[in-house]
């Protein structure tokens, strides 16, 4: 895990421009997580605080569908913070903690060296896609949007830095808004490649030699949603867009979709990680004892089933550190 | 006074940074963060607060002047998400006259956040012009005209008691739970001049919702009085309990309800009865000679009482003020529905004469063959008028009707039901959408007034809801559309369908009829 946590600490960051969606994907994950990992035995504590304000942010964004036109989002985050939460077995002490780091998409512009800090301390990263931007209008408000080559340069930074801080990263591109783009297989597809083009530089990066052993990249799409859709643009003056979006029927009710695949792709990657980083001393004794083998096991069955490789999600590269052990 | 401000703006590129107010008829300036005041350990004073855009947060203290922070007060602005943006404001006093002004805030935005939020609101302004280089700006004089003088007027000093205890003067760490009770007795302490601020920098007072308490006692040296919602006791508490005396406690407290379960019950109920006989004579006892004494002296002053009448008396005042404005809209709408109905039957031909094709539910309205084609190709429509149709002779073309973006149609609303009726809410926002095959489609926004009761029924001809200027963003080129009407969740889901449109000289009249019967 990370250098700078404490032991037992898998940092997760939010990564995108303002108004993309970290907020809104933190919040669907948070309503995901009991779902995903309760019939395994597992179980996703919250902190007090995490929990109180999670709750209030998803009331927020069930209210989207309550409302036949449906209002750009959740309120926009002004102040970085931590989400925190326990993960373990059901009943017992939480075996690895989870911290979600949220801030505010301005801060890429306006406080980089900030960020470069939340990257260089995070184990995963999902950088959040606005789908529609990246799709719409041959894609000519991506790079306002999405700020592409910004985030590529604070990547840049990452992959310097990396042998210094986590050694090894996942990065979870996560086209949110997208429900109108993967309807259909044919359409996801459209979409991945889409996601591919647009983000050329990034990839190109990433996967310089080196590095394919050290960064996992995913793409992975969620409905955070699923009974909205993006309508269309309108500019309030040139070059100045404005996002509609609407339900697709008046009794359509809040239907997120594949917004746990996140959780699994982070499990699956943490996990191996947490093993690989365990000293030897640790590691037989755990051999031995087996003492949190329950755990491992059931961290692997969630991150192995149900992990969608196609309809839109691809790992990129990387796919040995997503794998665990067995 | 020094004014900070943190706010963000409607255009993608203007996300939340603070902003420092230099003069007045000057752009803020962004502000750096060394100049903001902070207190050890945080180098931002966020950190001290739960973080969360919903709720709004105060912080008083001490760096080396007196400050007021004020976090996410709503506006009425909306970003290019449409989402709301908040304001933040930091108060930094620069003389003994600004820390009473900032006293007086604080005990102000304690007793309702909402005066000083809307008074911001109006103050803090954006430039929205996307090549503009000055984003925001502050209208100081409206702020000083308008708010400042009436801080002090709904401020109120409270009574407080003389006897100044340590508790005020020192005012060293304490937290409770954020209760109307305790905020009470902070506005008394913040109003009560005789008692100065703590030279010392820290923060003196903290109000925030969701905010872990064991971080408040972690960081207990800087801090003063804290309220948060996480907090479970209502009581002051410097100390925490250690975890091991909660165990010790808990264990303690099982192995008694244990142990009594096994005591015969009449020995238990002679028991209660010689407790609840003795214990009024031992409280006496003890406090007169001075064992529950000190504990009364450190407790802070008592407002609840005084607080409670005068709140009791208020709500009264209300409910009475509020009886007496519906009694005059009730008489105001019964006059008022007559004359919406009487109007239409004076032009017959203002309405439309029943006909099947308003009982039956039509998915689609063809305009090739119909007769509202026709009335549309009889009817003459200049671009003088209030359209601004870029050509009139798109209008008159017998295959609907290319209209260019950009132009605006003035329609009419008629509603063929009475599915308004339930309705109580004054401010309800419908929605039209007239949704072509394809992608094009039109949406139209609208503010229903006074939706209060009684709107119309199937006997009654259908009337005019609201007329509304439609600025058309898409063209249209098919023949046939079909249309919905729906509201949000205030005022329950209606699925209508357009059954007939009928093109006027200058408007459009849309005739609606609901579809979804699930409500009734």
């Amino acid at each position: 895990m990370s250098n700078e946590s404490k032991p037992n600490t898998l940092n997760v960051t939010m990564l995108g421009p303002r108004g993309v969606g970290k907020t809104t994907l933190l919040a669907s994950m948070y309503n995901e997580f009991d779902s995903t990992v309760m019939n395994i035995g597992l179980t996703l504590t919250p902190s007090e605080e995490t929990s109180n304000i999670l709750q209030q942010r998803l009331a927020e964004l069930k209210q989207q569908t309550e409302v036949f036109s449906a209002t750009g989002g959740i309120d926009g985050t002004n102040t970085p913070k931590d989400f925190v939460f326990g993960l373990g077995m059901i009943g017992k002490t939480p075996e690895l903690t989870l911290n979600f780091k949220d801030f505010p998409g301005g801060f890429i512009k306006d406080h980089p060296k900030d960020v470069k800090t939340f990257l260089d301390d995070a184990d995963v990263i999902l950088l959040a896609i606005d789908a529609p931007a990246l799709m719409e209008a041959k894609g000519i408000w991506h790079e306002k949007i999405n700020s592409p080559q910004m985030i590529t340069d604070l990547f840049k930074h990452v992959v310097q830095n990396l042998n210094n801080t986590t050694k090894t990263k996942l990065l979870i591109m996560v086209p949110v808004k997208c429900e109108t783009y993967i309807q259909t297989d044919a359409e996801a597809k459209k979409m991945l490649m889409r996601l591919k083009e647009g983000y050329t530089p990034l990839l190109n990066l990433l996967k310089t030699d080196h590095l394919l052993n050290q960064i996992a990249v995913v793409a992975a799409p969620v409905q955070t949603l699923g009974s909205v859709r993006f309508t269309r643009i309108e500019e309030t003056e040139p070059g100045e867009p404005r996002f509609f979006f609407r339900k697709t029927s008046p009794h359509a009710l809040y239907n997120p979709q594949d917004v746990d695949q996140i959780l699994r792709y982070t499990l699956g990657f943490s996990i191996k990680k947490y093993l690989d980083d365990m000293s030897f001393f640790k590691r037989m004794l755990n051999h031995l004892f087996k003492i949190t083998q329950q755990f491992e096991h059931a961290v692997r069955k969630m991150a192995g089933s149900d992990r969608k490789e196609s309809g839109g999600f691809d790992i990129i590269q990387g796919l040995t550190l997503l794998n665990p052990r067995n | 006074m020094k004014y900070f401000f943190m706010t963000a703006g409607s255009l993608p590129q203007r996300d939340y940074l603070w902003w420092h107010f230099i003069a007045s008829g000057q752009p803020l300036i962004n502000a750096d963060r060394i100049d903001l005041p902070h207190i050890e350990p945080f180098s931002d004073l966020n950190e001290w607060l739960d973080g969360d855009p919903g709720n709004s947060s105060l912080i008083l203290g001490r760096d080396n002047h007196v400050f007021l922070l004020l976090t996410d007060l709503p506006t009425t602005r909306q970003d290019y998400q449409r989402r709301t943006i908040r304001n933040s404001v930091i108060f930094v006093s620069e003389n003994d006259a600004d820390e009473k002004t900032i006293r007086h805030l604080a005990a102000a935005v304690i007793e309702s956040i909402k005066s000083i939020s809307d008074a911001l609101n109006q103050a803090l302004e954006e430039n929205t012009e996307s090549t503009a280089t000055d984003w925001f700006s502050f209208d100081q004089h409206y702020w000083e005209r308008n708010f400042l003088p009436n801080s002090a007027i709904f401020a109120q000093k409270l009574p407080f008691d003389n006897d100044i205890n340590q508790f005020w003067r020192k005012l060293e760490f304490n937290i409770a739970g954020d209760t109307e009770e305790k905020k009470q007795e902070i506005r008394a302490y913040l109003l009560n001049n005789d008692i100065s601020l703590p030279e010392e920098s820290k923060i003196f007072v903290l109000v925030t919702k969701y905010k872990d308490p064991k971080f408040y006692f972690r960081n207990a040296n800087k801090l003063g009085l804290v309220l948060t919602s996480l907090e479970k006791s209502d009581q002051w508490s410097g100390n925490p309990e250690p975890e091991f005396i909660k165990v010790i406690v808990h264990n303690i407290a099982n192995f008694a309800v244990k142990s009594a379960k096994k005591i015969p019950k009449k020995i238990l109920f002679n028991l209660a009865i010689t407790f609840f006989i003795f214990a009024p004579f031992g409280y006496y006892f003890f406090s007169n000679f001075g064992f529950v004494a000190e504990s009364q002296d450190n407790a802070p002053p008592a407002h609840s009482q005084v607080n409670a009448d005068k709140k009791a008396e208020e709500r009264a005042t209300q409910e009475s003020e509020s009886a007496a404005i519906n009694a005059q809209n009730n008489l105001a709408e019964s006059q008022r529905a007559p004359d919406l109905i009487s109007n239409l039957y004076q032009t017959p031909e203002t309405y439309p004469q029943k006909n099947n094709a308003l009982e039956s539910v039509s998915t689609e309205i063809e305009f090739a063959e119909s007769t509202a084609v026709q009335e549309i190709n009889a009817t003459a429509i200049t671009a003088k008028d209030n359209l601004n149709f870029t050509s009139h002779n798109e209008i008159q073309s017998k295959n609907i009707t290319k209209l260019n973006i950009g132009n605006a149609l003035l329609v009419n609303i008629f509603i063929i039901d009475n599915f308004w009726n339930d309705f109580k809410r004054p401010d309800t926002v419908a929605q039209i959408v007239l949704r072509m095959e394809g992608k094009d489609y039109v949406e139209l926004d609208y503010l229903l007034p006074n939706l209060e009761k009684g709107f119309f029924t199937n006997k009654k001809p259908p009337s005019i809801i609201e007329q509304i200027t439609v600025s058309l963003t898409y063209g249209f080129e098919q023949n046939k559309f079909n249309g919905t009407i729906e509201c949000p969740k205030d005022c329950r889901y209606v699925y209508g369908k357009v059954e007939n449109i009928r093109v006027n000289q200058s408007t459009v009249d849309l005739f609606i009829k609901n579809e979804d019967t699930s409500y009734r």
